[in-house]
């Protein structure tokens, strides 16, 4: 006991912090972003998978840790195979539910039942097609337990009135993170319930105290424009700041608690530090119909880059090892996933 | 060509930083005390994507990985490196290309909107088995149950007015059901289509069109919709575009939805405008073919509209809203309302010329 205690203070001396880092810029995504969307319609959505994989290339490729950058390794021909089954269900489930109402409920039973395989499915073709190093993530969650974390604990959530829905979140962190690995090496989280309770409390918190606000604000006399403008945008900042409130608390809760054979993944993303961001992005965006998105989407990225580090201990060593295991296996394993579901 | 970048032995994860030299035959890279040398025609240059750093590949484990974009480009064009990945780059790389872009894509959401999806619904719902038609109705009555309570007419008179009506039916298709329901104020005085086999006349229609004729033209307007299977068509468009959007957003991201739902939106509500259209020239065809004067549905929409009217009144001080509306306002309504404004579909019910 005491050796070990000795070893996690040693390691604790020794930790040094890596920070991650965004360099993505809002013009370059504009262009590849408009690219894609004039592909997209112009192949009838055919071109989506391919401009998904160009995405996420942009975004892993432009994400730095100690020097080296993500990537996004998946096939747009595995994606194309998924997306075509996904539309396909989606266009016969909505086609039922206006023609045959009561078969369609059989439907969407059906469809929560598939929904845990497609769930699990999903996470490990992302893990598996994302790399660092020429190390790829991997996913070990069996089928079982996300039944149990994706169907039976939300609900518990939904008939506890919504007060047993923090501990399915804990419960779904912990299918997530305790089954993540790099290389062949597993992840692990250190989230409690009561992490998850402090996120719902706090929106409890921040929808009340809005609440009170504009009950007052709708008691303020006069009726000129400015005020009306005024409370709409009020209402605005309200939405963004429930969203902001649930966001960075769970970001927090999520990645405070995750680690890798001794490397502890931080943040100090604010309720404050992601308001400023994700409101005025909300506003452009709106205010342009959508065009201000590309550039939205990398400020926020670059904003939960830079508040996300590691405590490292030995993460070259470590990562080195992996490299070496990693070899082994090679491609085989994006061979293996030809079906990729998009979540 | 000589320039600076990292090279990868693809056995250990960490670089070293290394010099790429290229000439005609062959490319030379040398890190520390080592080179490596690689036939020209062999390698491949990744295409670039942004800014990111590009690979140089040649079929081995090891690769060389740069971010100097000019001479990148200057070595894949020397060793013949290209196909679609080039392509897309220079479309993103080029100010002319990223406009082309933008513009197309606004063009053709709007054609999909305006054109693409109504006329493959179109042809779709005329496909439609009539079984498929009366199991929507069914399940649309289910879903209104609440709204629509059972008729206080009496049976005679039901019985009457269905008769009446399918005497007057065109029999190139079967017959359409006719439903009476006594339903809320918001619903008024109303006739509704639920599919190209069922219509429902409220009460309130019946007992405020006492001429049984006005009652037929407003019967006459609702089989059109039915026989152009216009409900139908309408489910499938939303269906074909929710379906469409799907495919396409999964990489759009949240908000820029908005930009792909506003053309649909503003197409929807022009195509019904447009359905009620073809519904009027139809109940007016119709009644010039049974030898009844047109006039009697301007009448009956003239009917429907004051009793809207008053309604409006009854609950806000709507009356200035009629005078008020000066054109551009009136051009805006037009724009945006799914029926078109009652005063010109009378005019439009009186002006179709005679034959």
């Amino acid at each position: 006991m005491s050796e070990t205690d000795e070893a996690s203070a040693a390691e604790e001396v020794a930790s040094q912090t890596v920070r991650f880092q965004f360099h993505g810029d809002g013009r370059e995504f504009f262009r590849i972003w408009i690219v894609n969307l004039v592909l997209t319609l112009l192949t009838l959505g055919i071109y989506s998978a391919w401009a998904k994989v160009r995405t996420k290339r942009y975004f892993y490729g432009n994400t730095e840790l100690a020097g080296d950058r993500f990537d996004y390794l998946a096939s747009p021909i595995a994606i194309l195979k998924g997306r075509i089954i996904a539309v396909a269900f989606l266009g016969i489930y909505t086609l039922v539910s206006y023609f045959a109402a009561t078969f369609s409920f059989v439907l969407f039973i059906s469809l929560m039942l598939v929904m845990p395989f497609v769930v699990m499915r999903a996470i490990r073709f992302n893990a598996v097609m994302s790399s660092w190093r020429g190390v790829r993530f991997g996913f070990s969650g069996e089928l079982l337990s996300a039944y149990k974390t994706i169907l039976l604990w939300p609900l518990f959530g939904i008939v506890t009135f919504g007060f047993g829905m923090p501990y399915a979140w804990h419960k779904q962190n912990q299918y997530l993170y305790n089954n993540y690995a790099y290389g062949q090496t597993g992840a692990g989280t250190s989230a409690t319930a009561s992490d998850f309770y402090t996120v719902f409390f706090m929106v409890m918190f921040a929808s009340i105290a809005g609440g009170v606000v504009f009950f007052v604000l709708a008691l303020l006399p006069g009726e000129s424009i400015a005020l009306l403008i005024l409370v709409g945008v009020g209402y605005l900042a309200f939405y963004v700041l429930i969203y902001v409130v649930f966001q960075s608390t769970y970001f927090c809760a999520v990645y405070n608690n995750v680690h890798i054979k001794g490397n502890r993944l931080q943040t100090d993303v604010t309720i404050r530090g992601l308001f400023a961001v994700v409101f005025p992005n909300t506003i452009f965006t709106i205010l342009t119909l959508g065009l201000y998105y590309p550039w939205a989407a990398v400020r926020l990225a670059r904003y939960m880059q830079a508040h996300l580090w590691i405590e490292a201990v030995n993460l070259d060593d470590f990562v080195a090892a992996e490299r070496a295991k990693e070899s082994a296996l090679g491609d085989e394993i994006g061979e293996a996933f030809d079906l990729g579901i998009g979540i | 060509m000589q320039f600076q970048g990292i090279y990868f032995d693809g056995v250990t994860s960490l670089g070293k930083p290394a010099q790429l030299t290229a000439d005609t035959h062959f490319i030379r890279l040398s890190w520390s005390d080592n080179e490596r040398v690689v036939e020209l025609n062999a390698i491949q240059v990744e295409a670039a994507l942004g800014s990111l750093s590009r690979k140089v590949l040649w079929g081995a484990d090891d690769y060389f990985v740069s971010d100097d974009q000019a001479q990148l480009d200057a070595l894949a064009k020397l060793s013949g490196s290209g196909g679609m990945p080039y392509w897309l780059a220079r479309l993103e790389s080029n100010f002319g290309g990223v406009a082309l872009a933008a513009v197309i894509t606004l063009a053709s959401l709007v054609f999909f909107a305006l054109y693409g999806i109504p006329r493959m619904t179109a042809a779709i719902a005329h496909q439609l088995p009539w079984a498929v038609s009366a199991q929507m109705a069914q399940s649309t009555l289910t879903n209104l149950s609440p709204l629509l309570q059972q008729s206080e007419l009496t049976e005679v008179r039901k019985q009457q007015l269905r008769s009446y009506f399918s005497e007057h039916e065109r029999a190139d298709a079967p017959a359409v059901d006719v439903h009476f329901r006594q339903a809320g104020a918001f619903v008024g005085a109303n006739a509704l289509t639920l599919s190209g086999t069922t219509v429902v006349f409220t009460d309130a229609i019946v007992e405020l069109l006492q001429d049984d004729q006005q009652l037929l033209a407003v019967f006459l307007h609702e089989l059109g919709h039915a026989r152009m299977r216009h409900v139908e068509q309408t489910v499938l468009q939303s269906a074909g575009w929710a379906v469409f959007l799907t495919f396409i957003t999964g990489d759009i991201g949240g908000v820029g939805e908005l930009v792909l739902t506003l053309p649909f939106a503003v197409g929807q509500s022009a195509y019904s405008r447009e359905f009620e259209r073809q519904a009027d020239a139809f109940a007016v065809a119709e009644l010039r073919r049974l030898g009844i004067d047109p006039e009697v549905f301007a009448q009956a929409l003239e009917r429907l509209e004051l009793s809207r009217n008053s309604v409006a009144d009854s609950a806000a001080s709507a009356t200035e809203q009629d005078e008020d509306i000066n054109k551009v306002h009136r051009k805006l309504l037009e724009y945006l309302a799914s029926h078109p404004i009652t005063a010109d579909r009378i005019a439009a019910v009186r002006g179709v010329p005679s034959p």
